[in-house]
């Protein structure tokens, strides 16, 4: 089993690398599309990242204020944790095209400063936000999770003492809530790192990277490499960066779960 | 004193109720509960457009109207066949069943080994497996799809299973563990002396208390197998014999915007299955995610 387990990841290094090594790697450095495609994935990561936690965090709290209405918050933001990201790909797309809800519900409030359709997907100036925007619409639930139940161990008399000295709701989150979550939000910060690190069929089934590359990241571009065009050894070159990458987040979160426990 | 005392808590009850009557009405609250419903609402206005979409006639689809127009039911049945959903279904199932089955089967062993026999290289070999929570599949499918390419096992489910097993095993084992690190020592010790050997201890003295942590292993599986997509796009050779991410996605694209209503079909038919897991078992769930992030 443990051999199973590995001869996946250890067999990768030993076959491929050794191979093809160096002149893979200078046809790398003159590749404009890899250069955006690695922009674009680095962007992905840190821009869902802090997003992921800003929401997940902000909306926690409401939740955990117990107003009317946050199980149906809860509940929402639960649902699309259990989407195939792909099935969500293919959702959005229709939501988003010129017949979809936002575009025809723009049209009538006369939101629109234009009377064409917006195209989220096909303008490449919008297409890059429109997928960070999908992605946080589909794990936010996850951190909220996550942050909710840090949230339910946090004293209540730590607040109420805040509250008596005269701190009022900002303070209190600046100097009560987030210093007490703390560890938890470097172990959640990590975990959104490497989560952005493996995205690949969101993107893929949206824009497969495009219009114009304008989506493109290293994991599509891999695969089109790779399985579209058989240059399985040039895309190999692209899977030691991820992999790099990916692990440069897991260095932290063991520093961190070290520094935690 | 006994006519007395049931009188006094009285006004102070109706103090409170009075005090929480307010702080439920007051105006911040108001807005929290607003704001709860209208992001609630972004949350869930995808799910119930593509409900709506899946039963529009094909020209209401490219109607300019927000509320739908029309009611075919019959769409569910057209996208079935039209998506070959019955040979998807049964691709996504097998492929599902067979990878809970072996990663529970593999991880609750491991589980039990890296527990119970710790030595310097077991926990050196657990870390290494635990790498593989963080690895992107995109980072290793190419190698993985050369190795079963040699083994002649492309297009084949299996390659498949084994794919999704290697992808569950870093989560179930770390959960595993953790679950039988809290059974005392003393239990299997007590089924050594009476003459078990470790197999039995494992098999009828720690399998049946890790029932609850099984559950929350074979959900999570269950969830990510179910949706997986790399893996059969990349080893299951045409979508006819994909599974239903791949399958839906790939004939989507090629039918284009002519169906929308048909994608938005059979889009439902594979998500329903999954979501009613999903909120069926979701105590599991949540227990699953904040133990598998926040204990390691």
């Amino acid at each position: 089993m443990i051999a199973l387990a590995f001869s996946e990841w250890s067999g990768f290094s030993i076959d491929q690398i050794a191979w093809r090594g160096v002149d893979n790697f200078r046809t790398l450095g003159n590749d404009s599309i890899f250069d955006k495609a690695l922009v674009h994935t680095v962007l992905f990561v840190v821009f869902s990242t802090i997003l992921l936690n800003v929401v997940g965090l902000g909306l926690a709290l409401l939740i955990n204020t117990r107003v009317r209405g946050h199980d149906f918050l809860r509940v929402a933001m639960f649902l699309p944790l259990g989407l195939s990201p792909a099935i969500a790909a293919l959702i959005w797309q229709q939501i988003l095209g010129p017949y979809g809800f936002v575009n025809l519900a723009v049209g009538k409030t006369g939101l629109g400063l234009t009377d064409k359709p917006i195209g989220f997907l096909g303008d490449p100036q919008l297409a890059f936000a429109t997928v960070i925007g999908i992605a946080i619409w589909q794990y936010s639930g996850y951190n909220m999770l996550l942050y909710y139940a840090g949230l339910q161990s946090l004293p209540a008399e730590r607040l109420e003492a805040a509250a008596i000295d005269g701190a009022g709701w900002f303070s209190r989150l600046r100097y009560v809530v987030v210093p007490y979550l703390r560890p938890v939000i470097a172990v959640v910060v990590v975990l959104n790192l490497i989560g952005g690190w493996k995205v690949f069929e969101l993107i893929y089934v949206l824009t497969g990277g495009g219009p114009n590359r304008a989506t493109e990241v290293l994991s599509t571009y891999l695969f089109q490499q790779a399985f579209e065009f058989s240059r399985v050894g040039y895309a190999s070159t692209f899977a030691v960066v991820i992999i790099a990458l990916a692990m440069i987040s897991a260095v932290m979160r063991s520093r961190i779960s070290g520094e935690v426990a | 004193m006994t006519e007395l005392a049931p009188e006094l808590p009285q006004p102070r009850l109706a103090q409170r109720a009075l005090e929480a009557f307010r702080e439920r009405a007051s105006p911040a609250r108001f807005a929290g509960s607003l704001v709860c419903l209208v992001i609630g609402a972004v949350y869930v206005i995808p799910l119930i457009w593509v409900v709506t979409e899946a039963t529009k006639s094909s020209s209401d689809v490219f109607s300019t109207s927000v509320w739908p127009h029309s009611f075919r039911i019959s769409n569910y049945a057209d996208g079935w066949h039209q998506f070959q959903l019955g040979t998807l279904f049964v691709h996504t199932v097998i492929i599902t069943v067979g990878t809970v089955l072996l990663a529970i089967g593999l991880s609750v062993t491991a589980a039990y080994g890296f527990s119970r026999y710790r030595s310097k290289l077991s926990e050196g070999v657990f870390l290494l497996i635990l790498t593989g929570l963080m690895v992107p599949p995109a980072g290793i499918i190419i190698p993985f799809f050369l190795a079963m390419r040699h083994m002649g096992l492309y297009n084949s489910l299996f390659a498949v299973i084994l794919g999704e097993t290697a992808f569950a095993l870093p989560l179930g084992i770390l959960l595993l563990r953790g679950y039988v690190d809290t059974i005392p020592e003393e239990l299997t010790d007590a089924a050594f002396v009476d003459g078990a050997s470790d197999w039995k201890a494992f098999l009828y003295v720690i399998l049946p208390l890790l029932k609850p942590a099984v559950a929350t292993v074979a959900l999570f599986t269950t969830i990510s197998t179910w949706n997986g997509f790399l893996l059969p796009l990349v080893l299951l050779r045409d979508s006819v014999t994909s599974t239903l991410t791949v399958g839906i996605s790939q004939t989507a694209t090629q039918v284009g915007s002519l169906t929308l209503q048909l994608v938005a079909a059979s889009s439902v038919l594979a998500i329903v299955p999954v979501l009613v897991v999903l909120i069926a078992a979701r105590r599991y769930y949540v227990k699953g995610l904040s133990a598998g992030a926040l204990k390691h």
